[in-house]
């Protein structure tokens, strides 16, 4: 009977705030929670086949959508966080929106992203079976305190859960360290073609071995501690991927082909300003293989794959106007260097605030390599910022270097918006971190002129 | 007339950089070169023989334990070559894990970790993060900052850095934030610190130039920008603060 309370309720409140245009809202999964703490637990145990977690810092959306779009290529029903909500709430939402009024499910497969810091908690009640990691750069400093600290949260709660699955990134080596830390089943996914991601002379973030604290020696970087290493002091190196990616250029389209084992080979052409989703494509790849669909499924899965709400999502109001969401250092760098390859004259809008969700500690602003911005400072107009920490950002943006008459501090959301559009400018971008995302997209997509708009995935 | 030259060494950039720290060093470089002053900024990391003899202004940040323990290993290797600058009046400014690594020691919730002891306080750490934005009377001007640090420190009679208006400072208790010897700040203010409290980054460079050139007087910047910055943070925690910028 609570059970039943909590998702009436929970449903009605996600419909109320779906009406008020708060989309992505953890408020009816929170309800739910409150009423019934062992409801995700529950739901959870209704799953036919696999549960897949999917989790790290940046790229999870993406990855977790993908990963959708091929279970449900495959012919099966699948619950799926797919706005990205994913502290408890969210997930215990994403099942009450696919639930019956008395919370039955009819689901073969559940893929949802998961807070890093988070995966305790739903660990304790969810038993995954494959369990995604993206990568681990510094993010929102107040919650998860440092890297360290997450992968010894990360480490306790695997033990929980013995029998799960372990899909690693193998360019990334603090969480390889964790997959050696642990006795499960690891697979690891990795690029082996040692391509160019303009960000060689970006910040590192953690390159120090974790097993043994010498210097880790880059035979190749590809973005933030992303590349080929090795420690010249330990035995820790770099596994060799059982997913291994290829690339190859070619004059408009990158080609990404991924080889795995018993001639499991799928290739996927990308643009080249979409390099940094590639890890994400890998990802859900790897993941398609180790369910055991065959090479045309998650093919045919990744064309239907539509990337959500703030993900380079176009709209045309005057001018092409891209919208991105970013949230710490090296989401905000790859953001900003697509932005680079953009030689129209352009406004850039960087929107941060500082809410729980955001991260309160926004000093990462200064971690974050804004100069790249003063690469293309000719051909940028105007630079606005809004959002709660508006006035750290403009501080950023004058000790980077730019000109403070190109500089707009806007109060609101709209106010912004409307400074993106009346200045005279051929393109513009908007940057902004989690909080800022739904309202923004909302008054965007209300000025749209243009219906057909046209998306490609991002980093966060 | 000859150009201005002052000597800014970052210590560990590369171990102790999680808390935008390097924002302070580019605040202290771009505030000297808008003025015409030139700076020389040296990386010191781990096993490098740094020459500090030029050194006019020195600068730790923070970072995560481990890395912090790493970096101490090596410091103490450079603790005379401190010693003699700070004798010197030389500006050290140091940042949160920075800041307390120059004290007795840090008792973890693991272990204790022996700090360089340049100073006589001592760190222990508590379950609870002192988080949120910080205001501080150093006497002479207000600091705005942010703070995130789980240590609670003791000065043992020391000078602080200044006394909290709003927010948590060294231990919660005492109202007192930093500290202050000589030439040397210890804070737990980040955000970073400089960029929003040009009158404490003018009062580093001053002294430096003071050291170095017996120059009394600094070239006024326009800070309307980072005066509104100040104001819109003063004004979020409390309208009656706004005065304060
Ligand atoms: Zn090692």
């Amino acid at each position: 009977m609570r059970r039943i309370i909590a998702i009436v309720i929970a449903k009605i409140v996600i419909a109320l705030a779906k009406l008020m245009g708060h989309g992505g809202s953890n408020i009816g999964g929170e309800l739910a929670l409150r009423i019934c703490p062992d409801i995700l637990a529950w739901f959870g145990s209704q799953v036919k086949e696999k549960i897949i977690l999917v989790t790290g810092t940046n790229g999870k959306t993406s990855t977790n959508n993908m990963i959708y779009s091929i279970i449900r290529q495959s012919g099966h029903t699948c619950v799926c966080n797919k706005l990205g909500a994913n502290l408890d709430s969210g997930l215990i939402s994403a099942f009450i929106n696919s639930s019956n009024l008395t919370g039955r499910i009819d689901a073969d497969y559940a893929s949802l992203e998961v807070d890093e810091a988070s995966l305790a908690k739903v660990m304790a009640q969810l038993k995954p079976n494959i369990i995604v990691f993206t990568n681990l750069f510094r993010d929102q400093l107040d919650r998860y305190s440092e890297i360290d600290a997450i992968l010894d949260k990360i480490k306790a709660s695997l033990e929980k859960a013995q029998d799960a699955v372990l899909l690693i990134n193998s360019d990334e080596p603090s969480l390889v360290s964790l997959g050696c830390s642990v006795a499960h089943t690891k697979y690891y996914y990795g690029i082996e073609t040692q391509i160019d991601m303009g960000s060689m002379d970006l910040a590192k973030d953690n390159v120090f071995c974790k097993l043994c604290g010498e210097r880790l020696d880059y035979a190749h970087y590809f973005y933030g501690q992303l590349g080929h290493y090795t420690c010249t002091k330990c035995h820790f190196n770099r596994p060799i991927p059982d997913f291994k990616a290829f690339l190859q250029d070619f004059e408009h389209k990158r080609e990404l082909t991924v080889i795995g084992s018993n001639g499991f080979k799928v290739v996927r052409a990308f643009n080249t300003n979409e390099t940094y989703s590639i890890y994400n494509t890998l990802a859900a790849i790897s993941v398609g293989g180790l369910l055991g669909n065959t090479a045309e499924i998650v093919e045919r899965g990744l064309e239907n794959y539509r990337p959500q709400v703030g993900r380079m999502e176009r709209f045309y109001i005057g001018k092409p106007i891209t919208l991105n969401l970013a949230k710490n250092p090296v989401g905000f760098n790859e953001s900003m260097k697509i932005v680079r390859q953009d030689m129209r004259s352009k406004v850039v809008a960087i929107g941060v605030n500082d809410l729980p969700q955001d991260g309160r500690d926004v000093s990462w602003l200064w971690d974050t390599n804004f100069e790249i911005l003063l690469e293309i400072d000719d051909t940028i107009v105007n630079y606005t910022v809004f959002g709660r920490r508006r006035y750290d950002m403009a501080l950023r943006l004058k000790y980077a270097g730019i000109d403070e008459s190109k500089l707009t501090i806007s109060e609101t959301n709209e106010d912004a918006i409307d400074n993106v559009v009346n200045t005279r400018s051929d393109a513009a971008y908007i940057l902004l971190n989690y909080s800022l995302l739904f309202e923004t997209q909302k008054i965007l997509k209300g000025r749209n002129e243009d219906v057909k708009t046209d998306s490609v995935p991002s980093v966060s | 007339m000859k150009m201005l030259k002052l000597t800014l060494c970052h210590l560990y950039p590369e171990l102790l950089n999680l808390y935008g720290d390097s924002g302070n060093v580019l605040t202290l470089v771009k505030r000297c070169q808008w003025r015409g002053i030139d700076v020389n900024v040296i990386n010191h990391n781990i096993g490098d023989k740094t020459d500090f003899k030029d050194v006019d202004i020195f600068f730790i940040g923070g970072g995560a334990d481990g890395n912090l323990g790493i970096a101490c290993n090596d410091i103490n290797s450079i603790k005379p070559q401190l010693e003699f600058a700070i004798e010197q009046d030389r500006v050290l400014l140091a940042i949160c894990g920075g800041y307390q690594l120059l004290g007795k020691y840090y008792k973890g919730k693991r272990d204790t970790v022996d700090g360089l002891g340049l100073l006589d306080f001592y760190t222990e750490a508590a379950d609870k993060y002192f988080v949120g934005n910080i205001v501080v009377d150093t006497g002479d001007y207000y600091l705005v900052g942010f703070e995130n640090h789980m240590g609670r420190t003791y000065l043992n009679g020391l000078n602080p850095l200044g006394h909290v208006i709003s927010g948590f400072g060294n231990n919660g208790k005492d109202k007192t934030e930093g500290v202050r010897y000589k030439n040397v700040i210890g804070t737990y203010l980040h955000g970073p610190l400089l960029p929003k409290n040009p009158k404490l980054c003018d009062e580093i460079i001053s002294i430096a130039l003071k050291n170095k050139y017996n120059i009394e007087d600094l070239q006024e910047l326009d800070d309307s920008l980072e005066i509104k910055a100040r104001q819109h943070t003063l004004k979020s925690i409390n309208n009656k603060f706004i005065s304060f910028a």
